[in-house]
């Protein structure tokens, strides 16, 4: 069972927090990451949070890619390549 | 007996059917034909109107009744509307038939019947004839109500599923999966900083307005149950034509695209109640598209792909990572995954 | 939408597909093993944007997929039984049971039609709400899903055992990944250069619990996300770990995958379940592969509080979804595939479940 999806926690009470995801609001059960924070980011799977999201990884991985655009992009400039170009 | 809920009684045709006919429905929609309340509303077609009439009809089911943006009555008033705007018919008188459950509110049901009107003045008809039922509890959710619609056809007019063309412009007037996600959010108690409200309207007006702006109109649909996906669908397949929509271009609110990443839905299938598709010749397009964006209730509208002679009766998508799928029609209901 | 957006970026996937392309020398074949995996490739295309040296087979990650007919035909049965209100996912509702045609109906939807309360739930949670709501009703959960439900499963039934709730129990048809995915390896029917590790499963049981494809097979896994970046990711490090000919299982999921796992949500998972050989739709048999409540939760066991007879498991005819799950066969290769077997009317489990190979094939069929 794969679908998990990543929401803001917005306020906890005791075993349930609040979660929003872009604006939409859900009620679930924080038994298994009982060291979840206000303002942190959990998984959501079948109405629990099942991982607090590490947002310096989530970061980083994302950062590698906008390191590469850079790169890439003056790469492709200096082969005379459009960036926009279809990818097949 | 209650006074303020429906009885059996409201049912059986003798004095309680009477008055509640007229202290509820008469007395909302009220206009010459249906106050006369004679066993058959009789008009004269107009000398101005065309020969060609448009006749639809529908039943609406829907709970709850009550929803954000609109109810069951609302609903039932511009299903029909829509269904003969879509042939491109000025809808000109309603029926609305009621199946009441004993025991439902009369609170409920002037609500309905007062949202009703209300919507049937906006859209310029009127509800000339109806009919009232009583059943047990529990042989009804409520209320059901049957609509049946008719309205005129101008000469010209050709719009049909079957008359999309190669090179032809695919719209849709406004963002997908309101509907849908306003009812199974409301169901499943997911809040809303901006609370999501169906897009229940009715399209006549708008579609009036793209007409004057160019007539050449191929195909119109509102794409209600089974989404968008499934009206694409349907014209590919009524046409024999392939259709091409780039995802990218289709408007999707943020709201519904979290809402369906939450509940394990996909918004191409889910119910629009206040959104049309219209096939256009391509040299229409921007015509009416302008039309369509001037007018409220196509405000958003935008071309979201092309009518294709290739993959006849698919409908294919353009990912917004480039690639190309199929989108396939609703097979059964949408079931929300959890996998 | 924070997390999700930003993995579904068009640029950042242009350019992993690059890498790929250039780091490819030879063809490889690479298991995603989660059924999640081959929904969100079909979904985004990601098969027609790869180089054709690299190739993708399904794996038996369908928890749907692979419950055992059998199983399927007992919590028909046990729908059926008076007083009883069956809660499921969803995705549970048109998976085809062995009882073809026979009068309990081939699936819960049909059941329901035919007049058993089955009800459609988000969350083990709901159902306990459906308990606590109809003290005079038996609710029972259909407990399907891997090692990502199994600790919300057993969240629910240590709060059904808190709350004194007397009128809820559990089906369990949990099952564990490593177990089969050693099995498919076991059975030598397809050569994999590498695997793709299921994300959220992974969360639960830390990367480590994959070591051993490394280790004793010898072939690479890298854990994977379920955005088209984290999975491009994923499938670029097991191409580098092929071409390095170093085996080596890789976290391309950082953000929430870690070396152990979610121990606290193990822990919950042990207290409540013990391991026990289970059957597998395509797989049969696979040692200590499935979770049962302990004889302390016998109360809340529905196996234990419900006798119900059904039959072996049985295949419909020609149907191929076993040899689908295992990654020996393609949806296309199934001669029943598009033609008998659709998704409005499926004959076998990989057509019924969204994330089925057959299903995401017709739905997202390339084109």
């Amino acid at each position: 069972m794969c679908l998990a999806v990543p929401a803001r926690v917005l306020s906890i009470q005791g075993h349930e927090a609040e979660v929003d995801l872009s604006g939409v609001r859900r009620v679930i059960s924080v038994v298994l990451t009982p060291e979840v924070g206000v303002g942190d980011y959990v998984l959501i799977h079948s109405g629990f949070a099942i991982n607090v999201l590490d947002q310096e990884e989530a970061e980083e991985t994302l950062k590698l890619f906008r390191e590469l655009d850079e790169f890439t992009a003056t790469m492709y400039q200096q082969q005379g390549h459009s960036a926009s170009d279809e990818v097949h | 007996m209650s006074n303020d809920t429906i009885v059996l009684a409201h049912g059986s045709g003798g004095r309680l059917t009477h008055n509640l006919i007229r202290d509820v429905f008469v007395r909302h929609f009220s206009n010459p034909m249906l106050n006369a309340q004679d066993d058959a509303a009789i008009w004269t077609p107009r000398p101005s109107e065309a020969a060609r009439l448009a006749f639809s009809t529908d039943s609406y089911v829907v709970q709850p009744i009550f929803f954000p943006g609109g109810d069951i009555g609302k609903l039932a008033v511009c299903g029909t509307v829509n269904d003969l705007a879509m042939v491109g018919a000025q809808p000109l008188y309603l029926s609305a038939s009621f199946i009441l459950e004993e025991g439902l509110p009369l609170a409920d049901l002037e609500r309905i019947v007062a949202s009703m009107a209300a919507t049937a003045h906006e859209a310029g008809v009127e509800i000339i004839a109806g009919d009232t039922k009583v059943v047990d509890r529990g042989s009804a959710d409520q209320v059901f109500i049957s609509t049946a619609g008719v309205g005129v056809v101008p000469d010209g007019i050709a719009i049909s599923g079957a008359n999309a063309k190669p090179g032809d412009l695919v719209i849709v007037s406004g963002p997908i999966g309101v509907h849908g996600l306003a009812i199974m959010s409301h169901r499943e108690g997911l809040q809303f900083s901006f609370p999501l409200a169906s897009d229940c309207a009715p399209l006549n007006g708008l579609v009036t307005a793209m007409l004057r702006a160019d007539t050449q109109i191929h195909c119109l649909r509102d794409p209600t149950r089974g989404g968008l996906a499934t009206t694409l669908n349907e014209i590919a397949g009524q046409s024999e034509v392939g259709i091409e929509i780039d995802e990218a271009e289709v408007p999707i609110p943020e709201s519904v695209q979290a809402a369906c990443e939450l509940l394990g839905l996909d918004p191409f299938y889910a119910a629009n109640e206040g959104k049309l598709v219209a096939v256009v010749a391509a040299e229409a397009g921007t015509a009416i598209l302008d039309a369509m964006q001037s007018h409220p209730y196509g405000q958003a509208a935008a071309v979201i792909g092309r009518v294709t002679s290739t993959h006849r009766s698919r409908v294919v998508l353009r990912t917004v990572l480039g690639a190309h799928r199929i989108l396939d029609m609703l097979t059964g209901a949408q079931l929300p995954r959890i996998c | 939408m924070k997390y999700i957006d930003e993995f579904r970026n068009p640029d950042a996937v242009r350019r992993l597909l690059e890498w790929i392309r250039e780091r490819s020398t030879r063809p490889v074949q690479l298991m995603e093993f989660c059924g999640g995996h081959t929904h969100a490739v079909l979904k985004y295309g990601l098969r027609q944007l790869l180089p054709p040296a690299v190739r993708l087979l399904s794996g038996p990650g369908c928890p749907v997929c692979v419950t055992a007919s059998s199983d399927v035909d007992r919590a028909i049965s046990m729908a059926h039984l008076p007083g009883v209100v069956m809660s499921t996912f969803g995705d549970m509702m048109r998976v085809p049971g062995s009882s073809v045609g026979k009068a309990s109906g081939r699936s819960l939807q049909d059941a329901k039609a035919q007049g058993a309360d089955v009800r459609m739930v988000y969350s083990t949670l709901d159902a306990l709400s459906i308990s606590r709501a109809n003290p005079d009703r038996e609710v029972i959960f259909l407990g399907i899903g891997f090692e990502t439900t199994a600790p919300t499963v057993a969240a629910a039934v240590l709060q059904a055992q808190a709350e004194g709730l007397e009128n809820f129990s559990v089906l369990s048809l949990h099952k564990l990944t490593p177990p089969a995915t050693k099995t498919i390896l076991d059975a030598g029917e397809v050569q994999l250069s590498g695997i793709i590790g299921p994300g959220h499963v992974t969360t639960i049981i830390g990367s480590d619990a994959w070591e051993f494809l490394a280790l004793d097979y010898g072939i690479s896994c890298s854990i994977a996300g379920f955005e088209p970046v984290d999975i491009l990711q994923a499938i670029y490090f097991l191409v580098d770990s092929i071409e390095k000919n170093t085996p080596a299982v890789r976290n391309a999921y950082r953000r929430t995958v870690h070396a152990e796992g979610n121990l606290v949500a193990q822990r919950i998972m042990q207290r409540v379940f013990e391991v026990r050989d289970a059957e597998w739709r395509g797989l049969g048999n696979v040692p200590n592969s499935g979770l049962a409540l302990r004889d302390e939760y016998a109360t809340f066991d529905a196996s234990r509080r419900f006798a119900v007879e059904v039959g072996p498991s049985a295949e419909p005819k020609g149907c191929r979804c076993g040899e689908v799950l295992r990654g020996v066969a393609e949806p296309s290769e199934c001669p029943l595939f598009a033609r008998v077997c659709s998704p409005e009317h499926p004959i076998g489990p990989c057509m019924v479940s969204s994330e089925g190979a057959c299903a995401a094939h017709m739905q997202y069929g390339e084109a």
